[in-house]
């Protein structure tokens, strides 16, 4: 009863939200009517004086780089508030680890599922070693890239056991490719101060337009930024998957 | 000197980083505390520094060194502005005290604290400073997660845990209004600076769609500024965040989120008539939110919630002050915020020393066990007065600037009611005062019967001591002592005068930004200002105070129907907040599409 009537309420409410809004959006310029001028100044610039060919990247490492660190700290901040949520307890104590389904039995090993996942592991290893370090040249770079290579890791998991997974997943490990990641863009944003330039400057060689080591810090921040969001991500599915299979509430394993 | 611009916001990060690691070696607690006092220290040095340089000239720092070209800005700036400064040397300076109050005393430290409270420092210093709008969105972001995260920080108890999600929930739908405006605008204007975008939109004109876009920014800012209908998550989280971050909380983030919202209206819209009709609005939501807040903040017992409503209600005045859309009302923003960020910082600090020595923090259950605490007694009762804005302290300085602006601009109903709503925040702190500390009176019909009570609140620190720590004590003294200086400085009410002179003007910020040259301004100067309404505030609050600790001397056949009034009344304010976050985006959703329906009726005008 009440929630029929919240839904009720809720979307009437919506199309009130939604009337004036529409009414609003049709004086935005027509779909592909781009008036410019930010994009035709950066395309216009991005390969005479980064030597990069994706305007994209140069965008966000260079042009507006500093958005690109808050947003890489946004991250940062997100998995600190993950694993503060999911310490561990004082009335919580560890168990060995085991799969459990609420509503039905654990299926055993499934052949063609092992099968599949140590096919798609190399690959998903292999393509978002790529994507990373190219970056600077064809759509993709750290952010995407490490989400494949935290990808490639949960294949293992998918096809497999919680104890195949746990040797990837060592914490310190983990942790310290998380903070080089987040630390090092960070320095190496900063490093042009030092010489007194301004913050994120580019200071490296801009190299052959198209190479793999061209427009300058854009590699370096792509591998770096792929080096964090891959271990975030691992440490993530790791605390999580910590807290069904490995943890126990003190009181339920006495009962 | 314009090389310091970057680092208040990145030193914070890059040591939030790397506390990651020093949470691995032996002896960490200490090593953290000292390096996250050292990080703050610095950075409140430097913002420091940028203050007296802003003064000078608005400082503009384009990052990698992208300068404008043909007169559009390809990079993100920073535009410091002396207001833009000094707020950043504010959050800076209140998250110092939290830091030294949690000083090697905290609970299960390392668990990311200082990681969380350092990037939450970072983001509030880019926020300050940034003069892009893209910019502005990322850290708020990045302030909202550090915040979600540290409200959530006793995981032990489910309170903490709903009051996150309540918050998380309500401000994420908040920034994607943000984002959704951001992008209108972009679509419009083709850019992202600040400065650039108000020189758009004067040549544009402020027709339906930009006006849209500019209230999108308004509604999902205003959520951060906890005004109703988008108030509902902030008692839920502040009350149960850990100390130093409530005192972040209610001293700045929420003020942030106002901030924002002059912010983006003096550098793109202020100079358009268009937009006139939006003062009276924010005014009429400033005025309800500051009644609204206080009388909640009045019947509550839980200490913690009794200061997140009357964190509502004073950040519904501040609006108030914004909505004047007036260089000397502003002025009076700027000072009241100082005043309130320290007054309620203390009060927050002393609630933290109520909570580590008599392991409570519900009003009823501690009457009378508070005597022992000789320094934090008599300093809660005067952060009550201090609510209410008794001179010479820095509350009464804004309210004072802001009412008589008010009463010039021909708004004579701001005056009374920041005085009840004023009054009423302070004499819910002074009941709480004199019964926990002083024993006086008796449980009231009113805020007896709350359903939150705080006597279930865990404790903060491993173990209790029969004597309130230095450390605690330090800070305590500090913030009331900033709170006095506020308001007895003249100087600094001049300074902050010339601050919002500069703030306001809106042709001054682009040419700054953009041409880099330097407009001058002729600040209001410092009126005389009246210290009798302060008092009689004051007066007012110890009179409530006295009148809910001893009961109204009424004949017996009239209490029962006054009690049953107010009860009634009660009873509808506790239903609408239910603590459903459901409910809560139903309030939000309500608000939004109010407020984008007015800006409909009104850009036809």
């Amino acid at each position: 009863m009440r929630q029929s009537a919240t839904r009720i309420i809720f979307w009437s409410i919506a199309g009130l939200f939604a009337f004036p809004l529409f009414l609003a959006l049709r004086d935005l310029p027509d779909f592909g009517a781009y008036a410019g001028p930010y994009g035709d100044l950066v395309l216009a610039t991005c390969t005479g004086e980064r030597h990069t060919p994706q305007g994209v990247a140069a965008v966000t490492f260079d042009y507006r780089g500093f958005d690109t660190l808050g947003e890489e700290f946004i991250l940062f901040a997100a998995l600190a508030g993950a694993l503060l949520l999911t310490r561990p307890q004082e009335d919580e104590r560890q168990h060995p680890p085991r799969d459990h389904a609420l509503d039905r039995p654990v299926p055993q090993g499934n052949e063609p599922i092992v099968a599949a996942g140590r096919l798609m592991f190399p690959f998903s290893l292999m393509l978002s070693i790529y994507i990373i370090v190219h970056g600077h040249l064809t759509p993709g770079g750290g952010f995407q890239g490490g989400v494949l290579l935290a990808t490639a890791f949960y294949y293992v998991y998918l096809s497999g056991e919680y104890q195949d997974l746990h040797p990837f997943t060592s914490v310190p490990l983990l942790e310290s490719l998380k903070v080089l990641g987040a630390a090092g863009f960070a320095l190496l944003a900063a490093s042009p101060l030092a010489v007194g330039l301004p913050f994120m400057t580019n200071l490296l060689p801009l190299g052959r337009e198209g190479g793999l080591l061209s427009a300058g810090t854009l590699p370096l921040c792509n591998l770096l930024v792929g080096c964090e969001v891959g271990a975030a991500f691992l440490l993530l599915i790791d605390a999580f998957l910590r807290q069904v299979v490995v943890i126990g509430k003190k009181k339920e394993e006495d009962s | 000197m314009e090389q310091l611009a970057p680092l208040p916001v990145v030193i914070p990060l890059i040591m939030a980083a790397l506390s990651v690691l020093v949470e691995k070696l032996p002896g960490k607690h200490r090593l953290l505390d000292l390096l996250g006092l050292g990080t703050v220290g610095t950075v409140l040095a430097i913002d420091l520094k940028l203050v007296g340089l802003s003064f000078e000239k608005t400082l503009v720092y384009w990052f990698g060194g992208w300068l404008p070209r043909n007169g559009f800005p390809l990079g993100i700036a920073f535009a410091i502005d002396p207001a833009a400064a000094g707020l950043a040397g504010f959050a800076a300076l209140l998250t110092l005290l939290g830091l030294i109050f949690s000083w090697h005393y905290f609970r299960s430290i390392g668990s990311h604290y200082h990681c969380l409270m350092l990037l939450f420092l970072g983001s509030m210093q880019g926020f300050c400073l940034t003069g892009d709008l893209f910019n502005l969105f990322v850290f708020f972001e990045l302030m909202g997660v550090a915040a979600y995260a540290l409200t959530g920080y006793k995981i032990e108890d489910t309170g903490p845990l709903e009051g996150a999600l309540n918050f998380a929930v309500l401000n994420s739908i908040g920034a994607f209004l943000v984002l959704l405006g951001l992008g209108m605008i972009y679509s419009r204007t083709g850019g992202l600076n600040l400065a650039w975008i108000g020189t758009q939109c004067a040549s544009q004109g402020a027709d339906l769609t930009l006006q849209a876009a500019f209230m999108l920014l308004c509604i999902g800012f205003l959520v951060k500024a906890a005004v109703i209908p988008f108030h509902f998550w902030l008692p839920d989280a502040h009350a149960v965040a850990p100390t130093p971050a409530s005192l972040l909380f209610s001293g700045i983030m929420v003020e942030l989120g106002i901030y924002a919202v002059a912010r983006c209206y003096w550098t793109l819209l202020a100079d358009q008539e268009a937009v006139s009709w939006m003062g009276t609005l924010f005014l009429s939501l400033g005025l309800a939110t500051a009644l609204l807040g206080a009388g909640m903040a009045f019947v509550q017992r839980h200490l913690k919630r009794l200061l997140a409503y009357s964190t509502v209600s004073h950040s519904g005045m501040m609006l108030a002050a914004f909505a004047l859309a007036d260089p000397g009302a502003l002025g009076g923003f700027f000072l009241y915020l100082f005043g309130h960020g320290f007054v309620k910082g203390g009060l927050f600090i002393a609630t933290g020393i109520v909570l580590h020595r008599l392991k409570s923090v519900d009003e009823d259950q501690l009457r009378g066990r508070g005597r022992e605490l000789w320094l934090t007694g008599p300093l809660f009762c005067l952060g009550g007065l201090v609510l209410a804005g008794v001179p010479p302290f820095g509350t009464w300085v804004g309210k004072a600037l802001i009412e008589q602006r008010a009463e010039a601009l021909g708004y004579p109903l701001v005056t009374p009611v920041l005085l009840i709503s004023s009054a009423l925040t302070g004499a819910a702190v002074l009941r709480a005062g004199l019964g926990i500390f002083y024993g006086a009176g008796s449980p009231n019909f009113l805020s007896a019967c709350a359903p939150a009570t705080g006597d279930q609140e865990l404790p903060e620190t491993a173990k209790a001591l029969d004597r309130t720590p230095f450390v605690m004590a330090l800070p305590l003294c500090l913030l009331f002592a900033a709170a006095l200086g506020t308001g007895a400085f003249e100087e600094l009410s001049r300074r902050v005068l010339l601050a919002s002179a500069r703030f306001c003007h809106s042709e001054g910020y682009r040419l700054a930004v953009l041409a880099g040259r330097a407009g001058a301004v002729t600040p209001l100067p410092l009126p005389q200002l009246e210290w009798q309404k302060g008092l009689l505030s004051g007066a007012a609050a110890l009179a409530a105070a006295l009148l809910a600790l001893f009961g109204l001397p009424l004949p017996a056949w009239l209490q029962r129907p006054y009690k049953q009034f107010f009860q009634g009344v009660l009873r509808v304010l506790r239903t609408l907040h239910s603590g459903y976050v459901g409910d809560y985006v139903i309030w939000f959703l309500l608000g939004s599409a109010a407020l984008l329906l007015a800006t409909w009726v009104n850009s036809g005008l």
